[in-house]
């Protein structure tokens, strides 16, 4: 990024009201050319909402979108040279396989001078279906319908793909292997993405960037370990993986830690060191937020120690859940040996793995 | 971005034919009925004044009439109880509408109770048949009536025989004709709620302690309560505008209101006719309104899981499985005997006279055909003029259903309103619509000092057209809702404009729908009757159930022969249309 190239879209201040709902509330965000690019957030967060209103089947009631430079207010979707998939694939049940991913060639001539035969085998190979262009889509199995989809979406050399959904209809370890190939596809096409998804794990996992949104508005945008260590809001802390989150007073703050009184339901204030990558203060009361992989179980390893009760256990093979209960509050620990339900256990962390959230 | 003319009008071509289906509709719909209007309200005496007159005379309202003209209700109520109470014609109208409604929902129900709940060899055929009567030319229908049920007819001599016997010519024949028609009706729309609930909503109130009759009471009949409501209302609606059913079954004694305006038409009293029609639209149209409420509030998406069929054979016996089994099997024969006796009859009838077996009926049509006189019904230019306005029908009937279905099934602001008035011809009768096409069109207009008008043949297509288009938004409009949104959208994405998309995916996948509601449009057609009776200019443009009312004023004999022509023509009009559906699908 920081090319001299147009960025590939950007919305600002854009607003759509049905009604007195917002679904989506002066929302700003430029999507750099070549990027793949993630919404995510929980069910009715004015995600979809935002690719509806890119593809141009929703109009703004404000604000302003740009595709390649362009403003396309009234630019009916059929002309503003996008791919979209959605999440039930929406292959048309009357056409075969490689009629569905030939139907764009009807309106656009295949990229490079190919004929639409050859640009249809083409697709086909790329998502590794070259064998099914006669076959019905009925007929195919959901991993491989939606690649159709994609192989549909791709044909006419859209210069956006935008994908809603697109894996939520599929089994867990289908949808992992999906998202690697997806993410190859892209990657090999260059075409800028931009994807929408409610699972938190799969924006991390295939986004050169995310944009967390929540009721209509974005929370945070940025790259997806950015986003995990320093969540700017509560809600992102939260929502992007698992989170210990305290609450405190700011009691010293010495160069680069700070030192953070939390008090406990029972009473007693304890302090702990943490990082202040934030400008803090004496006496600011703040959030902070504690990875559950960063909450080391054992005495003496780490500079702040909690003294817990181990309250339920859940074995996940590769690691080990445990819910604490530390003076009347939760906690998540991630654990690599067996732990039995109801004894104390010793939790710590560094202060670098501590991260002050910005007053809200 | 610049745009080559043809993509310029292809972007357009939605809205364009939008203008196009309102233009027309204006044209041969809303001005035609409006002309009525205007001409009812624009009495010399005063814009009410033509009501007035009628509300207060006793030959339309009865004794209803005497409370308009100031008398006292306590009165009025007491001799409207009395035996020998006077309903007038827009009275009896409503009252053997009210029977007719009565008898179709208690007949139709056990047909429901039937298709939704017990599984039983040809069940699916017979939902698909109750398509049928509704489809089936009125005025045959009949003429079926009057062969099964007429004094020589086959049914009064079987019941004859346990001193039992219907008389023609009475208001028990009306409504047992109109049930024909309409239990059918009632029995597919009860049917299709009965099959939308929810199994498991049925086995919770079962866990959670209700018995069968309180389960059903609790959680099936609200649900089918308003299926059994529309059903009615649309039985109302039907019936109040009956025309052919009385004029050949009524005989002299009854008159209803259709009837009425066609003879007030005839005298040239348009006036009057016109006032009359009004009222009749008024009543119509708010039972009408009643029904679009009701299926508004109907929720949609589809059931989970709906409750299992039993087998109609008893598991065992005892009486709990033997009772209803037993019940249905008797309604079944009842009922077989009610929907197959008049056309069994009319196939009778035409072959055969008091001597026994004969062709001599259809030796009549064919000597009518050499030798009839200009100003009589002849069978192959009855034939020919159904066929071809049935084509024409079909060719603008089409094409407007299938515009109206598309632009309602999308949410907008107004939909609703957009909605009901393009659905408002199913509450205008034949006769009234055939007046306002007389006087709006026929009679022509003065534009610009040039007086346009059309040819009554035209105009008969017009009303045809007009009859048949709800019935396509009907078939359409369901099919188009189910589709998946975003099919469109994704042709649209892939570079299509809104019309090829609707081209290219939507249609191809609504095909069925369009089949079925292009058969039906062409179904009532070719059996229409009140319309075309008061547009046909002349024996010219008579078509095959203007025929058979010419005959059945004489004989019985060549009024079958010829209704049987009518119900081979229809039904191959109907197999034709579903041969044009090909691998896609027929009805």
């Amino acid at each position: 990024m920081g090319s001299d190239r147009r960025p590939a879209a950007a919305l600002e201040g854009v607003s759509k009201r049905y009604g007195e709902t917002a679904a989506v509330a002066d929302l700003s965000v430029t999507i750099e050319d070549g990027e793949f690019f993630t919404l995510v957030g929980p069910s009715g967060c004015g995600k979809t909402t935002t690719l509806r209103l890119l593809a141009g089947f929703e109009a703004p009631t404000t604000g302003r979108i740009e595709l390649g430079g362009e403003d396309v207010a009234g630019v009916p979707p059929e002309d503003r040279e996008v791919g979209v998939v959605f999440q039930e694939y929406a292959l048309f049940p009357h056409m075969t396989v490689g009629e569905n991913v030939g139907y764009g060639l009807s309106f656009a001539d295949p990229p490079g001078g190919a004929s639409r035969d050859e640009r249809v085998a083409e697709l086909l190979a790329l998502v590794d279906l070259g064998e099914t262009a006669e076959r019905d889509p009925t007929a195919l199995s959901g991993g491989q319908r939606q690649r159709v989809a994609l192989a549909r979406a791709l044909a006419p050399g859209p210069e956006l793909l935008l994908l809603d959904e697109p894996m939520s209809a599929l089994d867990a370890r289908l949808r992992e292997r999906l998202r690697v190939q997806l993410r190859e596809i892209q990657s090999e096409l260059g075409i800028t993405t931009i994807y929408v998804t409610h699972d938190q794990e799969e924006a991390l996992a295939i986004s050169d960037r995310v944009a967390v949104m929540q009721d209509g508005r974005i929370e945070q945008v940025g790259q997806p370990r950015e986003l995990y260590r320093r969540p700017a809001t509560q809600f992102v802390a939260e929502f992007l993986g698992e989170n210990n989150l305290l609450s405190g007073r700011v009691t010293a703050v010495d160069g680069e830690t700070a030192a953070v009184a939390v008090e406990p339901p029972d009473g007693t204030p304890v302090e702990f060191a943490v990082a202040a990558d934030r400008t803090v203060a004496v006496d600011d009361r703040v959030f902070f937020c504690v990875r559950p992989e960063r909450l080391t179980v054992g005495a003496g390893e780490t500079e702040n120690e909690l003294a817990a009760t181990a309250r339920n256990v859940e074995f996940l093979g590769a690691t080990t859940r445990v819910h604490l209960e530390w003076r009347g509050r939760e906690l998540l620990a991630l654990a690599d040996r067996a732990i039995e339900p109801g004894a104390a256990v010793t939790v710590g962390f560094d202060p670098e793995d501590a991260h002050v959230l910005p007053r809200e | 971005m610049s745009l080559a003319p043809a993509r310029w009008l292809e972007r357009r071509a939605i809205a364009g034919l939008a203008v196009a289906v309102t233009a027309l509709l204006v044209v041969v719909f809303y001005y035609p009925v409006g002309t009525v209007i205007v001409e009812a309200v624009g009495d010399e005496r005063g814009p009410l004044a033509a009501f007035a007159a009628l509300l207060r005379d006793p030959f339309y309202f009865g004794e209803l009439a005497r409370l308009v003209a100031g008398e006292s209700p306590l009165a009025v109520g007491r001799d409207l109880l009395a035996g020998d109470r006077r309903l007038g014609v827009v009275g009896f109208t409503a009252y053997q509408a009210l029977l007719s409604t009565v008898a179709s929902v208690a007949i139709g129900l056990p047909a429901a109770y039937a298709l939704a709940r017990y599984e039983f060899p040809g069940r699916r055929t017979l939902r698909s048949l109750t398509l049928l009567p509704f489809v089936l030319p009125s005025i045959m229908v009949a003429v079926g009536f009057v062969a099964a049920f007429g004094e020589d007819g086959p049914v009064n001599a079987a019941l004859g025989t346990v001193g039992l016997s219907i008389d023609l010519f009475t208001l028990e024949a009306i409504v047992v004709a109109h049930a024909f028609y309409n239990a059918p009706l009632v029995a597919r729309v009860v049917t299709a709620a009965w099959e939308s609930v929810d199994a498991g909503a049925v086995e919770t109130a079962r866990s959670l302690g209700a018995s069968r009759s309180r389960a059903f009471l609790d959680v099936v009949a609200p649900q089918l309560l308003p299926a059994v409501a529309m059903g009615a209302t649309l039985t109302f609606v039907f019936t109040f505008g009956t025309f052919p059913i009385v004029l050949a079954l009524g005989g002299a004694e009854y008159t209803v209101l259709e009837e009425r305006i066609f003879r007030l038409v005839q005298e040239l009293a348009y006036a009057e006719a016109a006032a009359l029609a009004v009222i009749e639209l008024a009543i119509s149209l708010g039972v009408l309104y009643l029904y679009l409420r009701i299926e508004a509030r109907q929720a949609g998406g589809r059931t989970a899981r709906p409750l299992p069929r039993r087998r109609l054979r008893p598991p065992e016996l005892s009486v709990r499985a033997l009772v209803p089994r037993v019940g249905l099997v008797a309604y079944g024969l009842v009922a077989a005997g009610l929907f197959l006796a008049p056309i069994a009859s009319m196939l009778g009838a035409s072959v055969t006279n008091a001597g026994g077996v004969t062709l001599e009926h259809y030796q009549f049509l064919l000597e009518r055909q050499a030798e009839g006189a200009a100003f009589q019904a002849q069978p192959l230019p009855a034939i020919r003029n159904s066929l071809l306005f049935g084509a024409g029908a079909l060719a603008v009937a089409l094409p407007t259903g299938v515009v109206i279905a598309v632009l309602t099934t999308r949410s907008y602001r107004g939909r609703k309103l957009i909605d009901t008035v393009a659905m408002a011809p199913l509450a205008i009768s034949g006769v009234v619509l055939g007046l306002g096409l007389l006087r709006g069109l026929v009679f022509g207009v003065e534009v610009g000092g040039t007086r346009l008008a059309v040819g009554g043949a035209a105009a008969i297509v017009a009303a045809h057209a007009v009859a048949g288009y709800p019935f396509v938004v009907r078939t359409v409009a369901p099919e188009l809702e189910t589709l998946d949104a975003q099919l469109a959208e994704s042709a649209r994405a892939l570079g299509a404009t809104r019309v090829r998309a609707l081209l290219d995916v939507e249609l191809p996948l609504v095909w069925p729908g369009v089949l079925a509601g292009a058969a039906l449009a062409l179904a009532l057609s070719i059996g229409e009757f009140s319309a075309t009776v008061v547009l046909a200019t002349g024996a010219d443009q008579f078509t095959m159930p203007v025929a058979i009312e010419r005959f059945i004023g004489r004989r019985l004999g060549p009024a079958t022969a010829m209704g049987v022509v009518l119900l081979a023509v229809t039904s191959a009009s109907f197999l034709a249309i579903d041969r044009l559906g090909g691998d896609r699908g027929g009805l």
